[in-house]
């Protein structure tokens, strides 16, 4: 009598470790099939925001994972202290602009108005040190890519090379400088965005992970529940 | 955009979401038995990987929920395992956020279990289709309703912000309404008991 409990209490741990391990396997093969299905590493639900700075521009764009860019979305850029700096609204392609008008660190924070919202902050050692340090408003450039369209290009007053590749370019050693940091920024910056992208990716591993960790739970629960039923009669 | 991200809500309203779904959570589990577990593993594995498939039409970047589909099978048990399946979301992708799991939690499966009232007693009279692809919609639907409660209550208008979500999410109701329907139909026909009126979890301990 005692041994045919032991043997049905065992057989039930055993159905409830082994049928769970198998359906998690359904599980896997039906996940494979899937993502095979959907062809993306479709992390395209978190909304990003990335910003360059080249020279005292700073150039940006919100998108979801996988390149996919948000029109239309409020972007703010705050200083350290938490004051609006500068506010706009992304293009048709997700881009916003402006000119920073002191070396501090620019908090960017984009926001779509229904639950999705990102930040970026752009650390003050990007932006060129002939800038002020004491915070100061950024101003919008002209934006040939859709964005708010206004105002001119403005200059830093001691500049002597325009941003927009002026013909006779003057060789002070402030100017080779501005022109260094702008090639290496536009070198660079490729680079950087396939880093976010590479960092943003959702891996095989993370959706194995998951499902591991919720078959883990379902055992643990499985154990709790098997105590509580035979324990409580 | 039914992950609501972490800074998005306000205090109080973070608050009364982590409340409100730690209780249904534990009346989710108060009704489990261990022969349910691998069922609700399986959901939850399926809301987990689900997000994953984003729906390309529309302007905007939405994905798959299934949170009607967990109502329909699960019940209240849809509680928990949607808890997990946001949390890991939100530990491995990065999508949502923790402290905003509460009230992600609620907005998702709240609408599930609402579901499975509202459409369990039709499985013997209309065509198991039509009902899993209305309760599939349905709770689209009211998910995107409560964020956009979510957000009113946190200071934003509601109207613009509930509107915004609904239209955002008509592609993703289409094609959750089928999705559900043609499950619903598969199980009703392979396994009707994981469907049955009242308390799916009770007819299957045939209690």
């Amino acid at each position: 009598m005692a041994s045919a409990v032991r043997t049905s209490a065992a057989a039930h741990v055993v159905l409830i470790l082994v049928v769970p391990t198998f359906l998690v396997l359904v599980s896997v093969v039906l996940v494979s099939v899937l993502l095979a299905w959907a062809s993306t590493p479709a992390q395209a639900h978190r909304l990003q925001v990335f910003a360059l700075a080249q020279g005292h521009q700073v150039r940006g764009y919100v998108y979801f994972g996988g390149n996919v860019r948000a029109r239309g979305a409020s972007v703010q850029v705050m200083g350290p202290d938490g004051t609006i700096l500068f506010a706009t609204n992304t293009g048709d392609d997700g881009s916003f602009a402006f000119l920073a008008g002191a070396r501090i660190d620019h908090r960017i924070v984009a926001d779509l108005g229904d639950g999705h919202r990102a930040e970026f902050t752009l650390p003050a050692a990007r932006l060129p040190p002939s800038l002020p340090v004491s915070p100061a408003m950024a101003t919008p450039i002209f934006s040939p890519a859709g964005g708010d369209g206004e105002a001119s290009r403005q200059q830093i007053p001691g500049e002597t090379v325009d941003m927009e590749r002026a013909t006779t370019p003057s060789l002070s050693p402030a100017s080779i400088e501005t022109m260094i940091d702008e090639t290496v920024a536009r070198h660079v910056a490729p680079l950087r965005e396939q880093l976010v992208a590479y960092e943003a990716q959702v891996r095989w591993r993370d959706v194995l992970g998951g499902i591991g960790y919720i078959a883990g739970v379902v055992g643990v629960a499985a154990w709790f529940l098997g105590r509580r039923d035979s324990r409580g009669g | 955009m039914v992950h609501i991200v972490d800074g998005v809500l306000s205090a109080p309203v973070l608050i009364t979401g982590a409340i409100a779904t730690a209780a249904a959570v534990a009346w989710g589990l108060k009704t489990l038995t261990p022969e349910d577990l691998p069922r609700v593993g399986l959901i939850s594995s399926a809301l987990f990987v689900g997000t994953l498939v984003h729906v390309p039409l529309g302007p905007s970047n939405v994905h798959l929920l299934l949170n009607g589909l967990a109502g329909l099978v699960l019940g209240w048990a849809a509680f928990p395992a949607i808890l997990v399946a946001l949390l890991l979301q939100a530990v491995f992708f990065g999508y949502g956020g923790v402290t905003v799991l509460g009230v992600n939690t609620m907005v998702t499966a709240l609408p599930a279990v609402l579901c499975h009232y509202a459409f369990r007693s039709a499985s013997g009279r209309t065509a198991p289709f039509a009902w899993g692809a209305a309760a599939g919609a349905a709770a689209i639907v009211l998910t995107s309703v409560g964020v956009g409660v979510a957000l009113a209550a946190s200071g934003r208008e509601f109207l613009p912000a509930a509107k915004l979500v609904v239209v955002a999410h008509v592609p993703v109701m289409m094609v959750e309404a089928v999705l559900t329907g043609a499950v619903v139909v598969l199980l009703h026909k392979v396994k009707p008991e994981a469907l049955a009126g009242g308390r799916p979890m009770a007819a299957i301990r045939g209690g």
